[in-house]
């Protein structure tokens, strides 16, 4: 028991210097932070999605930067090629002077990727990364390469409004644990992001964690303990989503065309122990459940055509659900 | 698990099972009180009003078992620790701790952050104070209690003083509410449904006298009025009760002479059928259309028109109808289509300004039921010489569907529509008005009410011997006691008055009241001083005997 203790202990310690040391560079943006730090504790990925500008691959490239891991960055352009990203076969010389075909790994073999502006690529260049994401293994040729653990990627994209973006399918958009909005600074935080970035001194990023710490991190947040009655509750949400189901809010059955997926329940309770675990308790309380429902489920419910006429988003139709939905059934 | 790790949190949660218990035993308690309170409340409200007095015991009793049902409940509460837990987490904002830990002890889940989990949820549990998860009052359900306990005491008050309550749902017809005591509806269903569709406010005439009587029972509870003074007082409301019986019957035989008389005419058919079949407003229209038609009808017509209404205003006693009836007779004869039209209108006008009129038997009765136990409270009910009380009025009721439908009277039926009830007022001398006839129905129902079975009735038109100089009848203490809800006869309705023979009522045949001692002479109280000689000499004489 004192271990365990003393592990968690270690675990909400250095998750916390992590989220310090990120804040050294990053101004604000918490609760993006956090969830960040979530997917990273899960091991799952995260979009981030905002407008340009907004620091989300400052934020990666910081995070990066205090973990002791391997890390890559791809740009995503139009015309990037799969082959860039998981790599290719290459004619090479070996010792002998023999000509042989040899795999040449791509960025994606690195613990923490950086796919920046995933959108901007072709849906065919996406899946490539999309798969690697999912099976946590490339296959190129014949061969099947395994990707080191942990993998993680971060991926940034824009509104998928802006010109020039192909927006991500919803079957792949379903691969990332969290979608992370990341909205504009406050005018505080925009003085204090002027006064760091335009002095001669920039600040200095420690590392804090490395793979092990990680890995052991990831196995410690699937033991902390939920409550029957808790994980029904995030079961209830999630099937609140889908507008044929009796429990359904008019909200959701009028702008909804489907609904989460039972991998967004599992989701929902893995991030809640998380947070639960980050908040400095060892069991998950409904407000985890909560806290980690917008990232959560965001990306995984389906809007209908009178919900863009009628300006509603996601969060919208989450809000309204967390608002009506009991915690206790009656 | 060590066992004395977990002990604090096994005491924290049946501490919670029990406060838990006490909380939702005090809440059920405190809501089956309310419910109880309230139906005391409503129990008394409705005696206060008059709707319904007294009211059943299996009221009071089903009143007294919502109370008892909800300690039974309560005792029957077995909260388990789970959700004296889980009430406690969420109450104290424990983010599901004692929860969480309650399940993992419940299933046996041990080792790792389980244990963990579950050693500082004891921790907790040592440390907090559980009773303030679980305030013990139920503010609202007492706040309701208190204001229905101390609206039911008030009310019980004010119903032991006797005192009449106000009544907000006067103006709506109530039939009653825990019996068969309707008599209009009777066992037919159609009646009662027909009946509660067009509900019926009281008679203003009939408020007066309950206003009489209110006030008569307000001063002799404040002492403020002598027993012969109140005698007096309920004698005059008595006469004035009659009175407004006698103007309703009168009524009822002006709109029956008129239907009668159209229902020979070829053109009057219509509204004829509508006024027998008791529908006034459908009767005042055909009886305009009829006026409007009148351009088509051929002048034999016109004047078979006349002759009819003139036929009923001759024998009519409504004033205002007879008027009405002279007049369209007349523009029927000789006048042109406009004044025909305008004197139909103004006919149908009185006829349905006749119609309501009318007071209902229901009100009648009620009211006359009031007057009765006011006597007796007034111990002036004893019966002397089987003579005792005050002789019910018996007025002409809206027609009732049963007589629509079938034309036979319902059993029980307070002298409605039987002549024979007239019998009384003549052979007494001092009897109550009755209903006249109201004989449209079968063969039956007229030979119950026609003249031949009731030789003491006086016919249509005369003088009732039984009425005063007022055309008032004189009351007699004695008369028809006993025969009337309230009285020793536990009868739940006026009884028919037929009398057949000499058409005397004798005070054998209808006295018997048990009311309380008489404090004076009946006959100084209910008969004016100028008639009491002819009273007394009658009685004594014998002649009133059958």
């Amino acid at each position: 028991m004192i271990d365990t203790n003393s592990s968690v202990d270690r675990l909400t310690v250095t998750a916390r210097r992590i989220e310090e040391e990120v804040s050294k560079v990053i101004v604000g943006q918490e609760g993006t932070l956090r969830g960040v730090m979530i997917c990273l504790l899960c091991g799952g990925h995260a979009l981030l999605e905002g407008v340009p500008g907004l620091g989300k691959t400052m934020l990666v490239r910081t995070l990066a930067a205090t973990l002791d891991l391997q890390h890559s960055r791809i740009q995503f352009t139009p015309d990037l090629m799969p082959g860039d990203i998981v790599g290719t076969n290459i004619l090479a010389e070996d010792e002998d002077g023999q000509r042989r075909l040899t795999f040449r790994p791509g960025p994606v073999f690195a613990n923490l990727v950086l796919a920046d502006e995933i959108n901007r690529a072709t849906p065919k260049t996406q899946s490539a990364l999309l798969e690697a994401m999912q099976e946590r293994n490339v296959s190129v040729g014949n061969a099947t390469h395994r990707l080191p653990e942990p993998f993680f990627v971060l991926a940034t994209q824009n509104p998928i409004e802006m010109e020039g973006t192909y927006p991500l399918p919803e079957a792949q958009l379903d691969r990332f644990f969290f979608k992370l909005r990341v909205g504009y600074p406050s005018q505080q935080e925009m003085v204090e992001i002027l006064q760091r970035t335009t002095s001669p001194e920039s600040p200095r990023v420690e590392r804090v964690a490395d793979a092990a710490w990680l890995l052991q991190a990831q196995a410690l947040v699937r033991e902390v303990p939920i409550a029957s009655y808790v994980m029904e509750y995030a079961v209830r949400l999630t099937m609140s989503t889908h507008p044929d189901q009796p429990t359904a809010t008019p909200m959701v059955q009028k702008y909804l065309r489907y609904g989460a997926s039972p991998r967004a329940a599992q989701t929902l309770v893995l991030a809640a122990k998380t947070a639960a675990l980050l908040d400095g308790r060892y069991n998950v309380s409904y407000e985890d459940i909560r806290q980690v429902a917008r990232p959560a489920l965001r990306h995984r419910i389906i809007t209908n055509l009178d919900a863009e006429l009628a300006a509603v988003t996601t969060d919208d139709i989450i809000d309204e659900l967390l608002a009506r939905l009991p915690e206790e059934r009656a | 698990m060590m066992e004395g790790t977990v002990q604090p949190l096994h005491r924290g949660f049946q501490q919670a099972r029990r406060l838990l218990w006490w909380q939702e035993a005090l809440l059920i308690i405190a809501r089956s009180l309310c419910a109880s309170l309230a139906m005391a409340l409503v129990g008394c409200l409705l005696a206060g009003w008059r709707v319904q007095d007294p009211i059943p015991r299996w009221f009071w009793s089903a009143s007294g078992f919502t109370l008892v049902l909800g300690l039974a409940a309560a005792l029957a509460l077995r909260p388990s620790a789970s959700r004296a837990a889980r009430i406690v987490d969420l109450r104290l904002g424990l983010h599901q701790q004692l929860g969480t830990a309650e399940e993992l002890l419940a299933t046996g889940r041990q080792g790792g952050l389980a244990s963990v989990q579950v050693a500082l949820a004891s921790e907790l549990a040592r440390e907090l104070e559980i009773a303030k998860a679980f305030p013990m009052m139920p503010k609202r359900e007492v706040t309701a209690a208190a204001i229905l306990a101390i609206a039911t005491t008030a009310a019980a008050t004010l119903l032991a003083l006797g005192v009449v309550l106000p009544n907000p749902l006067s103006a709506i017809h109530l039939p009653s509410l825990f019996g068969e005591l309707s008599d209009r509806a009777g066992t037919d269903p159609f009646a009662s449904a027909q009946d509660e569709s067009h509900p019926r406010a009281a008679s203003p005439a009939v408020d007066q006298v309950n206003q009489m009587l209110d006030q008569i029972q307000r001063q002799v509870q404040q002492g403020g009025l002598s027993a012969t003074a109140a005698s007096a007082a309920l004698a005059q409301a008595s006469t004035e009760l009659n009175r407004v019986a006698v103007e309703s019957r009168n009524r009822q035989e002006a709109l029956d002479r008129l239907a009668a008389a159209l229902q020979g005419t070829a053109a009057g058919k219509e509204a004829a059928r509508s006024l027998q079949q008791g529908d006034y407003s459908q009767a005042a229209q055909e009886i305009r259309k009829m006026g409007e038609e009148s351009d088509q009808f051929s002048p034999a017509a016109k004047q078979e028109l006349a002759d009819a209404l003139r036929s009923a205003a001759s024998e009519s006693k409504d004033p205002q109808l007879a008027s009405s009836e002279t007049n369209a007779a007349d523009r029927f004869s000789q006048g042109g289509y406009s004044s025909v039209v305008d004197s139909t209108r103004d006919l149908a006008q009185a006829v349905q300004k006749a119609a309501d009129q009318r007071v209902s038997q229901g009100d009648l009765a009620q009211t006359w039921q009031r007057l009765q136990q006011l006597n007796r409270q007034l111990g002036q009910g004893e019966p002397q010489n089987g003579r005792s009380g005050i002789a019910p009025p018996v007025a002409q009721g809206p027609r009732g569907a049963d007589q629509r439908k079938t034309g036979i009277p319902q059993a029980g039926r307070p002298a409605q529509a039987q002549q024979g009830g007239q019998g009384s007022e003549q052979g007494m001398g001092l009897g109550p008005p009755q209903a006249g006839g109201n004989d449209n129905g079968s063969g039956a129902q007229r030979g119950s009410g026609a003249p031949g079975t009731s030789p003491g009735g006086p016919p249509l038109g005369e003088v009732n011997p039984g009425l005063g100089p007022d055309g008032n009848p004189l009351d007699v203490e004695g008369q028809m006691a006993g025969r009337f809800p309230g009285d020793s006869q536990d009868s739940a309705e006026p009884p028919s008055i037929v009398r057949q023979g000499t058409g005397a009522a004798s005070p054998s045949d209808v006295g018997g009241g048990t009311g309380g001692p008489l404090s004076v002479p009946a006959e100084n109280v209910f008969v004016p001083g100028d008639r009491r000689p002819t009273v007394r000499d009658y009685f004594s004489n014998g002649s009133g005997e059958r």
